[in-house]
């Protein structure tokens, strides 16, 4: 998916002894979207939107190692074992010894004479990422500004990561100017290093650059064009995370110290083997209590308690996400804790007096077909009529955020049919629910609607298991093993015949075995992915509760 | 597994290949024949004779069968020793005598059979009955009855057509031989038989071709006229009127479309066989592969040609059935669905077929052998000539009596051997010796060097034909570029030349002619009427244009050694140009030769020509043409003075070296005062792709600029001007060392702004020159803070480098603007970098430098800047300001500068509540690091629990902060945190604390006492 961009000039920080000003560039292409105002929790601010930067560019997808060098230097130890075993031999061994030797001199004299080269290449490549450092991000990120507050929005690079960031009016001591909407803003490395010389003894002036839209942009020197090819998936993990938001959820408060223990054991402790997971044990009136896995190591937040009604268990994964918090645990009053359910979408939203930063982490880190048709998030959720839909939008974009208790009320339109509407609104992108406040908010997040039939699913597979599944054509059961994984069977009804499927899923709930009787599996076994009766069987499962339980 | 026995066995050839067989015992009595394959040096493939073990004896078995097998394919035991007298070797190696060769004309020559006798015997088989002579078919009695043309025959041929008995293939063999042999007689019959409708259509195109030979001509006419009006009506209109291409078209197309009208179509084409169908004919024959659809339609085409004499389409075929390799041999055949046409053994029956229909009629010495034979022999070129052996045809015609070619034994081709070349060895040679046309055809139309020599041979023994041909045939002979027919030509020129009255026609033949004595002797011709034919224009420019050098040579030297009259001369000139322009692309060695006879010979008249003609000379495709057209333009005094620019760009845009050089040379030629008023002319040289040129160009911009100084800034803006597009990088580079070189002038006088613009380019070498004229060209006065500060950071080390000079320069105003200088230390380069903290401790000290600047020094990111920066503050502390840093810094989030503000703490805030508050903040950001900071912990929770025991209300900020940090899961912090709670608790127990130490307990009550 292309999204274009148009800046005038690029964003900049204007940093003195005694003054900063932030001026953001924002996208000319999109309705006229400014603000203007001064900082006056400077300090804070520099704190969350640093992290902020952390999201854009966290990247914890697995990436493997490169074991070049290590071969080339297995090849040449295996010479050497073989002169060693050469040596004991008496007639060779002097030979070899005097090979060896002047071989080692040869090597010497090849890397001496290659050393400035080496160097100079790394000199190279070092200049080559600082100059375009800028090309590693993927998205620049949105900034919204409504008449209460201002927010700033993001996704990592590895599709798995939200950050947001929201600063009421409050944080701002003189708000001049302001154009509610929402834009992509010019963002940059500089920008970022820039940002960390916010202090709160300078005046930090805050700017979403409206001089852009009045003048003629064409054919201007520093106007600045910005395509990006966004993958679908990107987008799609986008909407997946956003659109989560809106569901019931389990919450509770964290002390900023928990989030810093539950840093401090993630920095203490490596895992070597799974599960990789963090089980909550909420018991109502009880302390909340997190076991990391696989050490099963305990921590009991002793200040938060959990004043939920029922007991819960949660398991979430991509817990090294956690780490964006890390700078904001000194700012931070508390953090309020939302999750979903066990691999699926958790909230973590910092209060930092009037600014508040939610970060949100999909099920997993990695994005990949293990986790396929696990669950369908963008499954929609009530049948609204479109013009119920439009109503209930434009009523919201009168007063860009409303709770939609309220905004029924002002529309005299049923609850659940403004929740349907809204929802479905969230996840094509065009609108989010704030944690923080409780409401729903008017946010375009592309200048064109986003196609939503191809976001859906992330392939045709998914689309039509979760079909069959919705049609009833599927049993499934489930079976326990020793070792902790637990094998899913049943079978797929599709037309006169049908196929028995069956698949593995481990202690992550990753499906790491599977196997069909269908002939995309028989051609492809997993190297494609799972086949639609495997995603069906898995999905036939989850089914009880993934669809009916968000309704 | 035991190894019992291993035979290594090598297949020796290009690439050895090995085998290997191993015997092994598994278990008792149990063994297991296993082998390996594949090429000597690879890895082996695996395999296994027993896929169970097997006894003894069976394993043994099949290890020699193996063995064995592989020895019968070739492979060998390279470990065996030398078997003196294997029992199998003795009986394969000698070679077995091949029976000789059954001589082809064996036969005929040792049973002759009078033709009397066979015709005879022939019409004695006609009228006896049908089965009576099984060795000798009644069919084929009559085929060879209308080979012979056996005319006695027709009416027993009638006879056999009427029968009832007679089936189609007798009926097709009858009336096949009655087209031969029939007459008047037989067309009722045909007629009849072609109107029948239940005739099959290949009896009825048969018959109708038949009637075709048989009727009158103005009958044929109707029989045609019938079978045209039988075509699709746009067809036959074609067919008609023509004209022959878009016939050829449409036939072609309709053969995509529906194969089966197409053949039919094609089939009557040639029938009607009239100027406008035998292309598309003759196209399908020589175009159409030999497969599907189109095969059955080659195959009913050369039997109609074969029926017809027609010797083009005859030759055509033939020639393809010889060249084209067969699609499959008999074994390939599968089965019937997957029968292909034209195989091995279909292509050997065409290739024999062809030449015993040439043997027949020539045995019959038939007037239409030499027909025949000369359709066969012109489609064959030099190129088949390169493997002549391989035609059957072709060779059985040409060297039938030659000893040197030999037939195979199964006469399937020619072999070439080192027997002496007899002078006549062609097939019927009485034939052609009564064919001299047929001979004189092959001349004028033949591509092959083999056939020309053959009809040369046999011409020269037919003096009394040679006697009566025509100039022009003497022309053609000597036009066609094969050495021995411009011999017989040049012979016989030599008989007709009349030194009084000499033949223009003919010595332009002569003089370029493939024979070289005949163009020495033309040339000899030539000078003894030199005085006539010097007027000639025409005759001196073909002389000019000849295709072989030695004639140019001589046309060279004629030319110039004859005092040609002005009119002669202009036309020739004119002749020649138009010459020039008509030639293509290619290059080609006669524009040397035309080139120098005018440039030499002609140089009065070249003067004059015109501007337009210049301009098409030098826009012609082929580079010497061009370069001509430069050296024409040079000779030309008018144009050469003033010259157009147009003509010049065109000459100097040229693709190739030289042609540039002649437009260089020109150039050199205008006048320094001329070169200098066209800096337009100068810039697209230097801007120009090719570097030969730009590199031409300094000397000429030296001249200019010496001959008019002005000249330097003129030319100089517009190479400015260029840098700022973008372009080829080495073009830039180029034209910025020119403006640094032959422009210094012009460089050295270039205003501030100018600098600051190139240095602001996107384009390197542009920022490269600014640089360098950074030092020289910018007062230091004129260029802004702000710009130092983004030319320190530039990518180009001269760029860098100037700017540090300005910047020395500049000292006083960057110390008044300190604020905005102190930015200068924030370059990404090293050297920037390096050289401004030197810059900085050299001449900015505590006067310039207040902490509000310091502080800023440690804002950057960079921890080498921050380094510098403490370094500063350490250098220039002043104690009064040492709150002010400690506040200022703590706020930096750097762990570096986190802990260096630690330093501070004992100093500046010791004994300060109201400080402590503010910088809460900062103690609970290094309190919150996850497993960071160790140091700057300690130094923190030191001074804040001496800070809190000193005084209470200093212990009321704290203790909040203690109480947060408390819950923290490290057991060091926690443990200090806790001590020193406890400790406050001791101190200020109202203070509320999260801390309640258990009251201890008096051990009797414990007791219970």
């Amino acid at each position: 998916m292309e999204f274009e961009y148009g800046y005038r000039g690029n964003s900049a920080v204007e940093n003195g002894p005694a003054r900063t000003a932030l001026s953001f560039s924002p996208d000319l292409k999109r309705a006229p979207t400014f603000f203007r105002g001064e900082l006056s929790q400077g300090t804070a601010f520099r704190e969350a939107i640093s992290a902020l930067h952390d999201v854009v560019v966290s990247d914890l997808r697995y990436k493997p190692k490169d074991r070049t060098e290590y071969l080339a230097w297995v090849e040449r130890q295996q010479l050497l074992d073989i002169a060693t075993i050469g040596q004991q031999r008496t007639k060779t061994a002097q030979r070899i010894r005097e090979v060896t030797e002047e071989l080692e001199r040869l090597r010497a004299r090849a890397t001496a004479r290659l050393a400035p080269f080496y160097s100079a290449r790394k000199k190279y490549f070092d200049y080559l990422y600082q100059r375009d450092i800028n090309a590693w991000y993927v998205l620049d990120p949105v900034i919204t500004v409504h008449p209460d507050e201002v927010f700033f929005e993001c996704f990592s690079q590895d599709e798995s990561t939200y950050g947001r960031l929201g600063t009421s009016f409050e944080v701002y001591k003189h708000v001049r100017e302001f154009a509610c909407g929402t834009t992509n803003v010019d963002y940059s490395q500089e920008l970022y290093d820039e940002f960390q010389k916010i202090r709160s003894y300078k005046a930090t002036t805050f700017e979403v650059d409206p001089s852009g839209f009045e003048v003629s942009t064409q054919n201007e020197e520093s106007y600045k064009e910005v395509k990006i090819d966004l993958p679908d998936t990107w987008v799609r993990g986008f909407l997946q995370v956003s659109s989560a938001m809106s569901l019931p959820m389990l919450s509770f408060q964290l002390h900023p110290m928990d989030l810093h223990n539950f840093c401090f054991i993630l920095r203490r402790h490596r895992e070597t083997h799974g599960p990789r997971s963090m089980r909550y044990v909420l018991r109502p009136g009880q302390p909340v209590k997190v076991i990391f896995e696989p050490w099963n190591l305990e921590v009991v937040c002793r200040r938060s308690v959990y004043e939920g009604k029922e007991e819960a268990e949660v398991r979430v994964w991509g817990r090294r996400r956690l780490h964006v918090l890390e700078r904001l645990i000194p700012v931070a009053k508390a953090f309020t804790v939302h999750l979903l359910g066990t691999g699926l979408p958790s909230f973590y939203v910092a209060d930092l007096n009037s600014m508040s930063f939610t970060l949100g982490l999909s099920g997993w880190t990695a994005n990949d077909w293990s986790t396929a048709g696990n669950f369908d998030l963008m499954a929609p959720r009530a049948a609204v009529d479109e013009l119920t839909k439009r109503r209930v939008f434009e009523g919201l974009k009168e007063n860009w955020r409303e709770d939609p208790v309220t905004l029924s009320r002002r529309l005299d339109i049923d609850r659940k049919l403004v929740l349907g509407a809204l929802s479905a609104y969230t996840q094509a992108g065009r609108a989010i629910y704030d944690l923080n406040k409780g409401v729903y908010r008017v946010r375009e997040l592309s200048r064109e609607p986003l196609p939503m039939d191809r976001l859906r699913f992330s392939n045709e597979r998914e689309q039509q298991a979760s079909k069959w599944v919705e049609a009833g054509a599927v049993s499934s059961k489930a079976q326990p093993s020793a070792e902790g994984t637990t094998r899913l069977s049943g079978t797929v009804r599709e037309g006169a015949r049908s196929f028995a499927a069956s698949l593995v899923v481990d202690n992550d709930q990753r499906l790491i075995d599977a196997s069909c009787e269908c002939n995309f599996f028989k051609q492809n076994k997993l190297y494609k992915g799972p086949c639609e009766h495997i995603l069906a069987v898995r999905m036939g499962r989850d089914h009880k509760w993934s669809f009916n339980y968000f309704l | 597994m035991k190894l019992i026995k291993q035979v290594r066995l090598v297949l020796p050839g290009a690439v050895a290949k090995v085998h290997e067989v191993d015997l092994c015992e598994v278990g008792a009595d149990q063994f297991v024949v296993n082998y390996r394959y594949g090429k000597l040096g690879k890895a082996l493939q695996d395999g296994s004779l027993t896929a169970l073990p097997v006894r003894r004896d069976e394993a043994l078995r099949l290890f020699d069968a193996e063995i064995a097998k592989r020895e019968a394919k070739g492979y060998r035991d390279v470990n065996a020793p030398a078997a003196p007298t294997s029992p199998i070797t003795p009986a394969a190696s000698p070679v077995v005598p091949t029976p000789p060769p059954a001589a082809r004309t064996a036969s005929p020559r040792t049973s002759p059979r009078t033709p009397l006798d066979q015709r005879a015997r022939l019409l004695f088989r006609l009228r006896a009955g049908d089965d009576k002579y099984k060795a000798w078919p009644l069919n084929r009695a009559v085929w060879r009855a209308g080979e012979l043309g056996l005319s006695e025959a027709e009416p027993e041929l009638l006879r056999l057509l009427l029968a009832r008995k007679s089936d189609n293939l007798r009926k097709y063999s009858v009336v096949w031989a009655l087209a031969r042999c029939g007459s008047r007689a037989a067309v009722d019959p045909l007629v009849k038989l072609y109107e029948d409708t239940a005739t099959p259509t290949f009896l009825k195109r048969v018959s109708a071709e038949a009637l075709r030979a048989l009727l009158t001509d103005q009958e044929r006419e109707g029989l045609i006229k019938r079978e045209r009006e039988k075509l699709p009506p746009k067809l036959a209109q074609l067919a008609e009127t023509g004209p022959a291409r878009t016939f050829e078209k449409a036939l072609w197309e309709l053969f995509e479309t529906d194969k089966q009208s197409a053949t039919e179509v094609y089939w009557t084409a040639y029938f009607i066989a009239n100027e406008h169908t035998m292309p598309a004919v003759l196209r399908v024959c020589r175009e159409a592969p030999l497969e599907r659809p189109y095969f059955k339609l080659l195959r009913a085409l050369f039997k109609t040609a074969e029926l017809r004499r027609d010797g083009q389409v005859y030759g055509v075929l033939a020639h393809r059935f010889e060249r084209t390799r067969a699609k499959h041999n008999l074994h390939g055949q599968q089965s019937a669905t997957q029968a292909r046409p034209f195989s091995e053994r279909t292509r050997n029956y065409y290739r024999w077929r062809t030449w015993r229909t040439l043997r027949r009629l020539g045995d019959q010495s038939c007037p239409d052998f030499a027909k025949m034979a000369t359709g066969i022999l012109l489609p064959y070129t030099d190129e088949d000539a390169r493997q002549i052996g391989r035609f059957w045809s072709f060779c059985s015609l040409l060297y039938r009596h030659s000893p040197q070619h030999e037939p195979d034994a199964r006469q399937r081709f020619f072999t070439v051997g080192s027997a002496p070349v007899v002078k006549r060895s062609e097939a019927y040679g009485k034939l052609w010796d009564a064919a001299p046309l047929a001979l004189m055809h092959l001349l004028d139309a033949s591509r092959c060097e083999q056939v020309h020599e053959f009809a040369v041979r046999v011409l020269r023994d037919n003096q009394s034909f040679l006697a009566q041909l025509d100039i022009d045939a003497i022309v053609m002979l000597l036009d066609r570029g094969y050495a021995a027919t411009a011999a017989l030509g040049f012979d016989l020129a030599k008989q007709r030349h009349d030194p009084s009255n000499p033949n223009p026609e003919l010595l332009l033949a002569l003089a370029q002619c493939a024979h070289a004595p005949a163009r020495a002797q033309s040339f000899r011709y030539i000078e003894q009427a030199r005085q006539r034919l010097s007027a000639d224009s025409s005759f001196l420019f073909q002389l000019c244009m000849s295709a072989h050098a030695d004639t140019r040579a001589f046309a060279k030297d004629f030319v110039r050694s004859s005092t040609l009259s002005s009119d002669t001369a202009s036309a020739l000139v004119g002749r020649l140009v138009a010459g020039l322009l008509a030639l293509g692309e290619a290059p080609d060695p006669r524009v040397d030769d035309i080139s120098e006879i005018l440039l030499r010979g002609l140089t009065m008249q070249i003067g004059n020509l015109g501007v337009d003609v210049l301009r098409d000379l030098i826009r012609h495709p082929m580079p010497r043409v061009q370069e001509l057209g430069g050296d024409l333009l040079l000779a030309n005094r008018n144009l050469s003075r003033e010259l157009p620019s147009d003509l010049l760009m065109a000459l100097l845009g040229g693709k190739h070296a030289a042609v540039r050089a002649t437009g260089m040379r020109l150039l050199g030629q205008l006048s320094d005062g001329e070169l200098s008023r066209r800096p337009e002319l100068l810039l697209a040289l230097a801007s120009g792709e090719h570097a030969d040129l730009r590199e031409a160009v300094r000397p000429l911009v030296e001249r200019a600029v010496r001959a008019r100084p002005e000249f330097a800034a003129e030319l100089g803006e517009l190479l400015l001007e260029r840098l700022r597009f973008a372009a080829d990088p080495q073009l830039h580079g180029f034209v910025a060392d020119l403006l640094r070189k032959q422009l210094m002038s012009f460089l050295q006088s270039l205003p501030a702004g100018e600098v600051l613009r190139l240095l602001r380019s996107r384009f390197a070498h542009a920022q490269e020159l600014g640089g360098e004229l950074l030092r020289t060209n910018v007062p230091p006065d004129a260029i802004d803070i702000a710009d130092l500060v983004k030319l320190i950071d530039h990518e180009i080390r001269a760029v860098r480098e100037a700017c540090w000079a300005l910047c020395e320069k500049n000292l006083e105003r960057l110390r008044r603007a300190a604020d905005r200088a102190v930015r200068l230390l924030e370059s990404k380069w090293e050297d920037s970098r390096t050289w401004a903290f030197q810059f900085f401790r050299t001449n900015f000290d505590d006067s310039v430098l207040d902490p509000a600047l310091l502080v800023s020094i440690c804002d950057s990111i960079r921890p080498e800047v921050q380094q510098f920066g403490r370094e500063l503050i350490t250098r220039y502390f002043d104690p009064k300001y040492g709150p002010e840093y400690l506040l200022k810094l703590s706020e930096h989030p750097s762990e570096a500068l986190q802990l260096f503000a630690t330093n501070y703490l004992d100093s500046f805030a010791a004994g300060k509540p109201e400080q402590l508050g503010s910088l809460l903040p900062y103690f609970t950001a290094i309190l919150s690091r996850v497993n960071k900071g160790r140091l700057a912990k300690i130094r923190v929770l030191a001074f804040l629990e001496k800070e809190a025991l000193a005084s209470a209300e200093a212990a009321a900020i704290v203790a909040p902060l203690l109480t947060r940090q408390v819950l923290t899961l490290s057991i060091e912090n926690k443990a200090a945190l806790i001590e020193t709670m406890v400790r406050l608790h001791e101190k200020y127990p109202d203070i509320p604390l999260p801390v309640a130490v258990p009251a201890p307990q008096p051990r009797e009550a414990a007791r219970g006492v």
